[in-house]
């Protein structure tokens, strides 16, 4: 049985009134929620209190489910809906409480170290930009989307996203730079 | 910056397990939410029987207005052929006025007629 037979007979348990169904959508699905929450806002128990809000809401929402798109993408839509309307709720990125700084990227003893400081500011970077550029970088790069589910995903069209990735990255360059990071000082850390 | 050295960056995220109690904790709010009273539903059978008795009181009003409006004209008409008769009125009125005041202004000063 495959993951999306195993979730649409799971679904179907929950509405036909056994609640219990839900714990192996949730059990499968866990990991892939939080994860995506934890990029909303780096923080762990943020995300899991995120990720709980995503699965309440999938719950109420599980008869709304027709099966026109996969399991997960729906899940993830949810979640990601989810995520948008808690960082509107903030009204600031949950990231905000803690400023990103210029680093120092002068060599020296402490600069391997600084290298995965400096690609945790990158990726912090990226919750600074405009939300629709945001959430089409962290949803297209999360778990190695492709962008035909990254778009169905974000419910927008596949060249809509190409766009909105391009004009991303070069605001998150641009960004970088102003912060003082050099991609190729991070690169020989990831490598 | 390379693009492709972002590209990197970006999917070389590092990821986070989720706590050992996160399924349970997911779990008792499911439950919690499933044995819930479900929320007052709308009450349509009354807002459908408040909207008919609006309808039927609107019809009458309607009916009866019609039929005043036929009535009308006929009140209309005895008030003008009062109007040919109306100095006279006036007059009968103000001499009754005056005979009142006449008749009360020994009670107003405070001594017999």
């Amino acid at each position: 049985m495959s993951s999306d037979d195993q979730d649409a007979a799971a679904a179907a348990r929950v509405i036909a009134g056994d609640p219990g169904a839900f714990g192996d959508i949730v059990r499968r699905w866990q990991h892939r929620l939080v994860n995506l929450a934890w990029r909303f806002c780096r923080h762990q128990a943020t995300a899991e209190d995120m990720a709980q809000e995503a699965f309440l809401k999938a719950y109420r929402s599980l008869g709304g489910f027709r099966g026109e798109s996969q399991f997960s993408t729906w899940l993830t839509a949810v979640a990601l809906n989810t995520y948008r309307s808690r960082l509107r709720q903030d009204r600031q990125p949950l990231l905000g409480r803690k400023p990103v700084e210029p680093v120092d990227t002068a060599p020296g003893p402490q600069s391997a170290l600084q290298q995965g400081q400096r690609a945790e500011l990158v990726r912090r970077a990226v919750l600074t930009l405009p939300a629709r550029y945001r959430d089409a970088i962290l949803v297209y790069y999360f778990e190695d989307l492709d962008i035909t589910e990254s778009a169905r995903v974000l419910g927008i069209a596949e060249g809509t996203l190409k766009a909105q990735l391009h004009r991303a990255r070069e605001l998150l360059r641009s960004r970088c730079e102003r912060l003082g990071l050099r991609l190729s000082d991070l690169q020989t850390e990831i490598s | 910056m390379m693009p492709d050295e972002l590209d990197e960056i970006l999917r070389s995220d590092e990821t986070i397990e989720p706590s050992p109690g996160f399924v349970s904790a997911v779990m008792r709010a499911t439950y919690r939410e499933s044995t819930e009273l479900p929320p007052l539903r709308f009450p349509w059978s009354r807002f459908g029987i408040g909207v008919a008795a609006c309808a039927l009181m609107t019809g009458s009003a309607g009916v009866l207005w019609s039929r005043v409006e036929v009535a009308a004209p006929r009140v209309l008409i005895h008030l003008a052929s009062l109007s040919s008769v109306l100095p006279q009125l006036a007059y009968a009125t103000a001499i009754l006025l005056i005979t009142l005041v006449l008749l009360s202004l020994p009670r107003l000063t405070g001594r017999d007629a």
